[in-house]
């Protein structure tokens, strides 16, 4: 440039100025430029962004694109793939590939694709090809091959079946014809071939079908190609359960012939057995028509045959008056409930229950399988209540014998408890004298009495506890006597008893259940007969108890009355002697007492004991109570009574009259018992009654002691008018009082014969000469009480 | 170089050819290779201008290059302001710096001395000197009239003291 000259340099400069200068528009610029040109309208067609937005390009650019990616891709494009392809938007793709559709009538938009009719064409040719080779196709197979909806592909196989598709189409499957031809052979040749019913399912897979099994399920091409075999007679046999089993003629003869067999034979076919032979659904449907005049039974379809040989049972069982189980006439392989069925169906049986009162009283059926014939059943209903009756017996035994356990086992316990007691008091012996009494037995049960006075004490105390339960225990135990006795009437026990009586009834019935049905049947007549021997007894025992408790209040009257005469007798004694508490008049009051008193307190407790133990008659003897038994008496007694009952027997063991009469009283009144006051009259009567009594027994009395203790009470009822009893203690102050009503010559004799007798009772050596004095002066105190050698005279 | 003027304009400068001669109008033969020298770096830098679009003025000179006179212009929001400037060459050039004016802006602006001569900003003249003889004309548009523009143009056209040619 050195060599330039100045005006070349400067024209260089003038040119340099003259050039344009290269336009640097940034991109920003540009995109207002062409907001600007869209602005003012100067663009005539909207313009498109491209993805990158470096791009603006037209819509018609864009068609003309789309339609060239379609061709480049072979007739078929996704519209998804479009934006990726053409660098824009998905939206204007889509509207251009509408718009191309809507101009090209060739062009398809199918389920997001575009697809030329070109490229559908060359689909179905290729489809054609693989259908020709493998002779079957699905179309869902096409649709999953070439990608493709199964509706669009069967519409373009429907559409192009015959012309570009040769093949047959059956539910999603084409065939060619010479497929369906082979299929056909091969289904005759296998179910000519099939004996029993074939599942199709099994036979697709054997025959190897499984392209058309997998599809053919519902309605397959097979079962249409069946059915048409057997229009074309080429098979025999249907198709059942949905064209699923494909049953043979062949079999269902053999089935036939196989049922008709066994039921000919057996005369009766059991379901079970159907289900063997292949009938497993709508059985009686099966078997009706070929045997008409059959039953079905719950188990097993029956011939008529079995009915009349159980109505020939069933009525001469009636005929018989006997029964009959009608389960072991039929075949073993009839359960009971099929008998009782039988049984039902019998005219004999239909008429006991619609022939009215008279048909129904023939016989019944029991325990479903039985008819039991009304005669029969009376015959046991008989036997029933006579066991009844003896079982009712033996439950009064067995009271009985309970409550003689109880009474006499009650105050047993008590009696060891107080042992020692009851000894202390025996040996303490204040009263021995009172062996004086008129005969061995009293002085034995006054020994008694004398014990119970240590031993009562201790022994109420020790046994309170133990016999205050007693009753209510007693109670519990013949409540449980008397339910164990019902129990062995109880239908168990019962049908026990019915089979013992009639062995065939064992293993009879549904069950073996007969024997108990019966007894079930039986059980009341035969509990009714139970209760009511047991009431008959009952009422048996109350007219005992009225006649005992007359009997007590009898000797309650009389001992009464004898109390009351031996309360005036001791006052009037007491009053003779003018000494009251004289040793001789507390001994005769206390003898009173323990006499008198005593048995007139028994009495009361007794009626008491009557009245309330209505069982307790065999208990007591009639004459007197132990001192045990009155314990447990007391104790029985309810607490209204208890008190005055325990107070009277407490007096009645003292030595106090008075005391002991108005204790026996104050009981009388609680318990309600009414006592008589003994009149003057009927005082005297009884005093020369008890005389009269002595006299008798002093004419023949032979022991000087006894003849003297006889003869001292009638001595004084003659001279004071008073009954009393002399203990042995007081005899000699009785003498001593008699001396005033006595001539001398009695009175010594009188007083010389006790002295005797009290010389031989105190001497332990046997003397003669006493005993001849005491023989030699007893007709003489015979003949002072009033009895002569002629004894009528007296009387 | 171190302050008062932005990065871009620094580049510019950088890349126009510094002058070699140190000759004034006085030296006559001198004088010549230097004017040589002083087109060239014109030339090349109207180049430079041309290639990046930022072209901003057209200049001529007098046969003898002592006096120089063009248009420059400034493109602001869009609408282009044109002005015409000139200047001399200095008797003591290059020690001497030219005296850019643009008499038609002259009584609008304060930065501007009678007559018209644009106000350089300080760090020019220490410049200019300090590179004396290697800077030439078009060292002082880039360096004088360009920043000059860029600073006082805007101002003007706010107040309204200027309109716009286009």
């Amino acid at each position: 440039m050195a060599d330039f000259s100045l005006e070349d340099l400067q024209a260089a400069l003038q040119e340099v100025q003259k050039e344009k200068s290269s336009a640097r528009l940034s991109e920003r610029n540009v995109v207002e430029l062409i907001t600007k040109l869209q602005d003012l309208g100067l663009l005539s067609e909207a313009l498109l962004h491209s993805v990158t937005g470096r791009e603006y390009l037209t819509e018609a650019r864009l068609r003309e694109e789309v339609g060239d990616a379609l061709h480049q891709s072979g007739g078929r494009l996704a519209l998804v793939d479009l934006p990726t392809l053409l660098g824009v938007d998905f939206v204007h793709c889509e509207r251009a590939a509408a718009q191309a559709v809507e101009d090209d009538p060739d062009l398809l938009h199918i389920g997001g694709e575009l697809i030329t009719a070109a490229h559908l064409e060359g689909l179905a040719r290729e489809a054609n090809q693989l259908l020709q080779e493998s002779g079957v196709v699905a179309i869902g197979e096409l649709a999953q091959l070439y990608k493709l909806s199964t509706e669009l592909m069967q519409g373009l196989v429907e559409e192009k079946l015959g012309s570009l598709i040769q093949g047959r189409l059956h539910s999603g499957i084409i065939f060619t014809e010479a497929y369906v031809g082979r299929v056909k052979c091969q289904l005759r040749g296998a179910l000519r071939g099939a004996l029993r019913p074939v599942q199709m399912q099994q036979l697709h897979r054997t025959l190897g079908l499984q392209v058309s099994a997998g599809l053919a399920g519902r309605g397959a091409p097979t079962s249409a190609l069946v059915e048409e075999l057997v229009r074309e007679q080429a098979l025999q046999g249907s198709l059942r359960a949905g064209g699923e089993v494909w049953v043979p003629a062949a079999h269902l003869r053999a089935q036939q012939d196989a049922v008709l067999t066994f039921f000919n034979q057996n005369q009766y076919i059991e379901y079970s057995m159907l289900s063997k032979l292949g009938v497993v659904d709508n059985q009686l449907e099966y078997i009706y028509p070929l045997v008409p005049e059959g039953f079905a039974l719950q188990s097993a379809f029956v011939d008529a045959a079995l009915l009349e040989r159980v109505e020939a049972a069933a009525s001469d069982a009636l005929v018989d008056s006997s029964w009959v189980d009608v389960h072991p006439l039929l075949p073993p392989a009839l359960n009971s409930q099929d008998a009782a069925l039988l049984l039902a169906e019998c005219e004999t049986v239909e008429g006991l229950g619609k022939g009215g009162a008279k048909r129904a009283a023939e016989g019944q059926v029991l325990s479903a399988t039985c008819l039991v014939s009304a005669e029969f059943q009376a015959a046991l209903e008989e036997k029933a209540c006579n066991a009844a009756r003896s079982l009712a017996a033996e439950a009064l035994e067995d009271r009985k014998r309970a409550s003689t356990a109880a009474s006499t086992s009650a105050p047993e316990p008590s009696s060891h408890s107080t042992g020692k007691g009851a000894t202390a008091a025996a040996e303490a012996a204040d009263d021995s004298d009172d062996d004086w009494g008129p005969s061995g037995k009293g002085s034995a049960r006054k020994k008694k009495g004398s014990k119970r006075k240590g031993g009562a004490p201790g022994k109420t105390k020790a046994s309170s506890s133990s016999t205050a339960a007693a009753p209510r225990q007693r109670g519990q135990a013949q409540q449980a006597e008397h339910s164990r006795h019902r129990e062995r009437l109880m239908p168990e026990a019962l049908a026990e008893l019915l089979v013992e009586w009639e062995p065939e009834l064992e293993g009879a019935g549904e069950d073996g259940g007969l024997a108990l049905a019966l007894a079930q049947e039986l059980r009341r007549p035969a509990l009714a007969a139970f209760d009511q021997a047991m009431q008959a007894v009952f009422t048996a025992g109350a007219e005992a108890r009225r006649r005992q408790r007359e009997a007590i209040e009898a000797r309650l009257e009389q001992a009464w009355k004898n109390m009351q005469a031996t309360a005036h007798g001791v006052q009037a004694l007491s009053e003779a002697l003018q000494e009251p508490d004289s040793a001789a008049c507390r001994a005769v009051e206390r003898h009173a007492v323990r006499t008198r008193g005593a048995d007139t307190a028994d009495c009361l407790l007794q009626l008491l004991q009557v009245d309330m133990h209505e069982d307790a008659q065999d208990a007591q003897p009639p004459g007197g109570i132990s001192a045990a038994e009155r314990t447990a008496l007391l104790n029985k007694l309810p607490d209204h009574l208890s008190k005055a009952a325990r107070h009277a027997a407490d007096t009645a063991n003292g030595s106090d009259l008075q005391a002991a009469v108005a204790a026996v009283q104050a009981l009388s009144e609680a318990a309600g018992v009414r006592l008589a006051k003994l009149e003057r009259k009927a005082e005297k009567g009884l005093v020369a009654a008890h005389a009269q009594a002595l006299r008798l027994q002093l004419a023949t009395e032979e022991d000087p002691a006894a003849a003297l203790s006889q003869a001292i009470p009638v001595l004084l009822a003659r001279a004071l008018g008073v009954l009393l009893s002399i203990p042995g203690k007081a005899i000699g102050a009785v003498t001593t009082l008699l001396q005033k009503h006595l001539n001398e010559t009695d009175h010594q004799h009188l007083s010389r014969f006790h002295k005797l007798v009290v010389e031989q009772l105190l001497s332990d050596v046997k003397d003669e000469g006493i005993e001849q004095e005491l023989q030699s002066l007893v007709p003489v105190l015979r003949h002072m009480a009033g009895i002569d050698a002629n004894q009528t005279a007296h009387q | 170089m171190s302050a008062g003027w932005d990065s871009e304009t620094k580049e510019t400068v950088k890349k126009i050819p510094l002058l070699t001669i140190r000759a004034g109008p006085r030296d006559k033969e001198e004088w010549g290779k230097r004017l040589k020298e002083e087109l060239q770096a014109l030339i090349k830098y109207i180049q430079l201008n041309k290639a990046t679009d930022s072209d901003w003025f057209t200049i001529t000179s007098g046969k003898d290059g002592t006096t120089w006179e063009g248009k420059c212009w400034y493109i602001h929001n869009l609408h282009k302001y044109e002005f015409s400037f000139e200047f001399d060459i200095p008797a003591t050039y290059p020690a001497a710096s030219p005296e850019i004016k643009i008499p038609e802006l002259d009584g609008k602006t304060a930065k501007m001395y009678r007559g018209g001569a644009i106000c350089l900003t300080v760090h020019f003249k220490p410049l200019w000197a300090k590179n004396c003889p290697h800077f030439g004309i078009a060292h002082a548009l880039c360096l004088g009239l360009a920043p000059w523009l860029a600073a006082e143009i805007p101002f003007m056209i706010d107040e309204g003291a200027i309109k716009t040619s286009s």
